[in-house]
């Protein structure tokens, strides 16, 4: 499912795999402590819009949390099995 | 000795007895395990550093029916794999000093999260109880635990308590010491664990097996453990396999109001097909919406407020020197003040991208979005941070940062400027109602409809370039829906109101000044001025598109400082002596249907603004590629431009 890349929300891999939504979003923070995923800042924040005159123009709410397979993950979901 | 804080429980302030008894308190941060420690010691804690290292480390006495115990606080931690220095800790402790209990502490309303640490527990076969703690926040969220289920799945005892009313406690110490007073059956290592970490990579018992296994057996072991490289994931796989059958057994979570009403809504807006089509639907309401609102309040101010200023400045600087008056009426009242007029419409883009934000289906938008470029073999990381800059270039360019390929990150950079910026979109929205008349929003949701192909097309030539089709995967949380909160909304049109105003006073007030001198001087009017003989060497450009006037080229040359300035600079050009409420409709008539479109084609895909640029320099470091980005949307906005002029030409005769 992962090997195919995309976009992939958490509620649709429970679905496909048939386990509850709350275990994935386990399973995504243990992968993403042992590096297989990473957090992605999806947009403006302080840090990495320091110095932009246009930073307020970005959205301020709570950024929806996402994350991206790192190059270990893609090694890990490419190796066959 | 003092009472302790119930009726079982007392703790003690006196030396501990030799003979103490040990238990051991485990579990993930932000489960309650120190709210445990806490309300069983009270005062008689100690609290130190664990040997040679600078993580805390805190002891405490209690007495339990007669029994004196020492309770060792572990690190939080949220498995046993030696990854940080708190886990580390925590399972040397469990395997060097041998506590005579472990108790496990897990959140009831996140069983899913705690019980991966409790399998790891189980594999060391210490003589292991589980506190259910959090009973009470699991009861609110609707999840109900049954501890005898849960305990006869696990096969140790688990207690359910509410460590914060210090309920459950002494119930949890009874199992405890039951379980602290059985014989020892383990061996330091046992055997499943050690095999378990070896094939998971820990580096330690590696290296500790390497030490102790003679040189033969450790080759063989290794070119073992070389095959199954990737057994981690199988073994995370299996323990989570065994945590989903255990939450199935023991959990049982009706189906909150919320969620359910989430998946229903779900089934349309992150469908393939009819997401998109919402999606579109959603863009066609939001430009329906500013038409029907805020066109008419832009109107008005103009014909009210901007109208009255001009009577005002005129009369106020009746014996004022022209250039003064010029300044004032055609510089800055035509200028920024049309730029000022289109704050209605920039009001509702902001109000409708925030409330769709709160309600949580931005989301939902980017994730049906990246579903149907990924049919067109788009890459996510492409594609990502030009949608999530949607709103902004500025972010959309500082989001290529999630690419490590610098090629491709250039590549994505270099085409961030496509995607619609609410500046750009405004402008749209200003002229469309009195280019399109009654078909203003089809013809905008058309041109946001093409520029989001084009966007598109644009990151499917990143791909073939920069990524050679390699795909990669993204996981994200949808936020559940609910109703908009007013604050937060209101806030977010403040906070971005405030920034156009701030804009519109700096930015755009310094080029409409420099582009009403530059069309002022050397004095013998608009159309012998500096400006129009640079327009007018431009025209040959703009003819093949339909934009042969010199004014319609000097705009949008002008949008280079900020989008909005297309509009001052057309206001100060063409407003003189006919008022600024018809500033669009004196535009209409310059301009054939065809060239209309073509002239809101380019203004979509034009070169980035200012800032924009100034990001792309920033983030590329290289000048080349900046001056590369503005170059390829100059090609690509004239081209685009050219080609919907012709066809369109043709198509109306």
């Amino acid at each position: 499912m992962l090997a195919d890349g995309g976009i992939h929300a958490t509620a649709e891999v429970a679905r496909r795999i048939g386990v509850s939504e709350r275990l994935v979003a386990a399973m995504v923070e243990d992968l993403s402590r042992h590096g297989f995923l990473t957090p992605l800042e999806s947009r403006c924040d302080q840090r990495s819009c320091s110095g932009c005159w246009a930073a307020g123009n970005c959205n301020r709410s709570e950024p929806t949390p996402m994350l991206a397979l790192t190059p270990k993950g893609c090694q890990a979901v490419h190796r066959p099995r | 000795m003092i009472s302790g804080c119930h009726s079982d429980g007392v703790r003690t302030t006196s030396a501990a007895p030799t003979n103490l008894i040990t238990i051991a308190l485990a579990g993930q941060p932000n489960v309650g395990k120190t709210t445990v420690f806490n309300m069983l010691t009270g005062l008689n804690q100690h609290v130190g550093n664990w040997p040679g290292k600078t993580v805390a480390q805190k002891t405490g006495t209690y007495r339990h029916n007669g029994t004196s115990m020492e309770l060792v606080d572990l690190p939080g931690t949220y498995s046993l794999t030696a990854n940080s220095e708190e886990e580390r800790i925590a399972r040397d402790y469990l395997i060097r000093e041998r506590p005579d209990a472990v108790v496990a502490i897990v959140n009831a309303a996140a069983l899913e999260r705690s019980l991966y640490l409790v399998a790891e527990l189980l594999s060391l076969k210490p003589s292991l109880v589980v506190g259910l703690n959090m009973s009470d926040v699991a009861e609110q969220n609707n999840i109900h635990v049954e501890p005898h289920v849960l305990a006869a799945a696990l096969g140790v005892p688990v207690v359910p308590l509410i460590a914060a009313k210090n309920q459950g406690l002494q119930e949890l110490m009874d199992e405890a010491l039951r379980a602290a007073t059985q014989p020892p059956t383990r061996e330091p290592y046992a055997e499943d664990w050690v095999a378990l970490k070896l094939l998971e990579g820990d580096g330690e018992i590696t290296a500790l097996m390497e030490h102790a296994l003679p040189e033969e057996k450790w080759r063989a072991l290794q070119a073992l453990l070389l095959q199954h490289e990737d057994a981690y994931l199988d073994i995370a796989g299996g323990r989570y396999e065994w945590i989903s059958r255990m939450v199935r057994a023991a959990v049982t979570q009706p189906k909150a109001g919320a969620i359910t009403q989430t998946e229903r809504m779900d089934r349309v807006a992150t469908h393939p097909v009819w997401g998109l089509v919402l999606l579109l639907a959603m863009f066609g309401l939001v430009f329906w919406f500013t038409y029907a609102v805020a066109t008419p309040a832009a109107k008005w101010l103009s014909d009210n407020v901007l109208g009255a200023l001009d009577g005002i400045a005129s009369t106020a600087l009746a014996g004022a020197p022209v250039w003064l008056s010029s300044l004032v009426s055609d510089g800055l009242i035509h200028g920024v003040g049309t730029v000022m007029t289109f704050l209605p419409i920039l009001i509702i883009f902001f109000a409708v991208l925030g409330v769709l934000e709160d309600v949580g289906y931005l989301s939902r938008g980017a994730y049906v979005m990246d579903r149907f470029m990924h049919l067109m073999g788009l890459h996510g990381k492409s594609f990502l941070p030009l949608f999530l800059g949607f709103g902004c270039n500025v972010p959309a360019v500082l989001g290529a940062r999630i690419i490590e390929d610098r090629r491709a990150r250039q590549l994505t950079i270099l085409l961030a400027p496509l995607v619609p910026c609410t500046a750009r979109l405004a402008v749209v929205a200003f002229l469309a109602p009195a280019f399109f008349g009654s078909a203003a929003a089809l013809a905008s949701w058309s041109l946001v409809a093409g520029n989001l192909l084009v966007l598109a097309a644009a990151g499917i030539a990143i791909n073939r370039l920069a990524f050679r089709g390699e795909q990669t995967a993204f996981i994200m949380e949808l936020p559940l829906y609910h109703i908009p909160n007013a604050r937060t909304v209101g806030l977010y049109v403040w906070h971005n109101t405030v920034e156009f105003v701030k804009k519109a006073g700096t930015l755009i007030l310094i080029a409409s000044v420099l582009v009403w001198a530059l069309s002022t001087l050397p004095g013998r009017g608009v159309e012998s001025s500096y400006l129009a003989s640079f327009g007018r060497w431009l025209e040959p450009v703009g003819r093949p598109l339909g934009l042969g006037d010199w004014r319609v080229i000097v705009a949008l040359l002008s949008s280079f400082f900020a989008k909005e300035n297309t509009i001052a600079t057309l206001s100060i050009l063409y407003g003189t002596g006919e008022g600024v409420a018809a500033l669009p409709a004196q535009v209409a008539i310059m301009l054939v249907p065809a060239a209309r479109m073509a002239f809101l084609v380019v203004i979509l895909l034009f070169v980035p603004c200012l800032a924009t640029a100034a990001t792309i320099r920033q983030e590329t470091g290289s000048w080349r590629w900046t001056a590369a980005s503005i170059l390829l949307l100059l090609g690509l906005s004239l081209g685009a431009g050219m080609v919907v002029y012709q066809v369109g030409s043709l198509a109306t005769g």
